[in-house]
């Protein structure tokens, strides 16, 4: 099974980290849409099926905490699981981010491990058949 | 203010070795034994909330060359990479204040982290001229000078 995941960070560095460290990480992929703020983000969501959405909070036009707020007042975007990974992970802020309902939280710097072992927690794990551990 | 140096140390060391596969360590050369013809990079981040101030960094272009290179899997050399490095040396700083306002404030419930900006090649001489005396700078600011990669690097704050 192959994921199709959306990517929504304003660093075109970060952007270009996660996606790597997907790869790394043996998650399997689909599409993979890459977006700059939130405002692109919840257009990308509205024309395409999007299995997980990661998701940096701080970001112009529209803001992290207004896509998930977005996303909620979906019947079908709800649906979708978030994960945020931002460097800026203060209680307060995660306290909200998950009555808002996001699944799951990356800090920044991470480690391809860590976001291995968090998509596969939010997605409830992939089969790698074919993919030798020591690629992981 | 002293331990805060401590502290940025341990965070801007793992924020190079996670994100960027570099090595940091303590030094006694600084960003102001750069030639004066040298390019730098910095950006600097202001962050209100329990304590309040602004965190910058300072380093040579061809530090932030190999870390965009590093952070993005991508050759020194591609286009790409320069393109990237104001926004690795953004982000780099961007990790380590969301590293370091939790460390040395744990009771903080919350912060408020601004939008890293770029500085010009005139702030950044003038910055990288200043050499600090036990830990501070002539305008005040903690100032920690480290090595990365065998490049000079300068983090200085303002916080209360």
């Amino acid at each position: 099974m192959a994921f199709s995941i959306l990517i929504a960070d304003d660093s075109s560095t970060v952007r270009s980290m996660v996606a790597r460290t997907l790869t790394v990480a043996g998650v399997p992929l689909g599409k993979v849409f890459a977006v700059s703020d939130g405002s692109e983000a919840l257009s990308v969501l509205g024309q395409n099926w999007v299995d997980l959405v990661l998701l940096d909070i701080n970001m112009p036009r529209k803001d992290g905490m207004e896509v998930v707020e977005a996303m909620t007042a979906d019947d079908i975007l709800k649906t979708i699981p978030v994960v945020v990974i931002s460097s800026d992970v203060s209680p307060a802020k995660i306290a909200r981010l998950k009555r808002a309902g996001v699944k799951a939280f990356i800090n920044k710097p991470f480690t391809p491990e860590s976001v291995r072992d968090t998509i596969k927690a939010t997605l409830g794990g992939w089969s790698n058949a074919g993919v030798s551990p020591d690629a992981l | 203010m002293q331990e805060y140096l401590r502290t940025l140390y341990e965070v801007a060391e793992e924020c190079l070795r996670i994100a960027a596969f570099s090595y940091a360590s303590e030094t006694d050369s600084t960003v102001s034994d750069c030639p004066p013809e040298e390019e730098l990079l910095g950006s600097r981040i202001d962050f209100a909330g329990p304590i309040q101030g602004s965190i910058s960094l300072l380093i040579p272009l061809d530090l932030a060359t190999s870390l965009a290179a590093n952070m993005t899997a991508q050759d020194e050399s591609d286009p790409d990479t320069a393109a990237k490095r104001p926004d690795a040396v953004a982000e780099i700083l961007n990790m380590i204040c969301g590293r370091f306002l939790p460390r040395v404030r744990p009771d903080a419930r919350s912060f408020s982290i601004g939008i890293p900006r770029s500085e010009t090649q005139e702030e950044l001489r003038f910055d990288a001229r200043q050499r600090p005396v036990e830990g501070s700078l002539p305008d005040g600011r903690l100032c920690l000078d480290i090595d990365v990669e065998g490049y000079p690097a300068r983090l200085a704050i303002t916080a209360g």
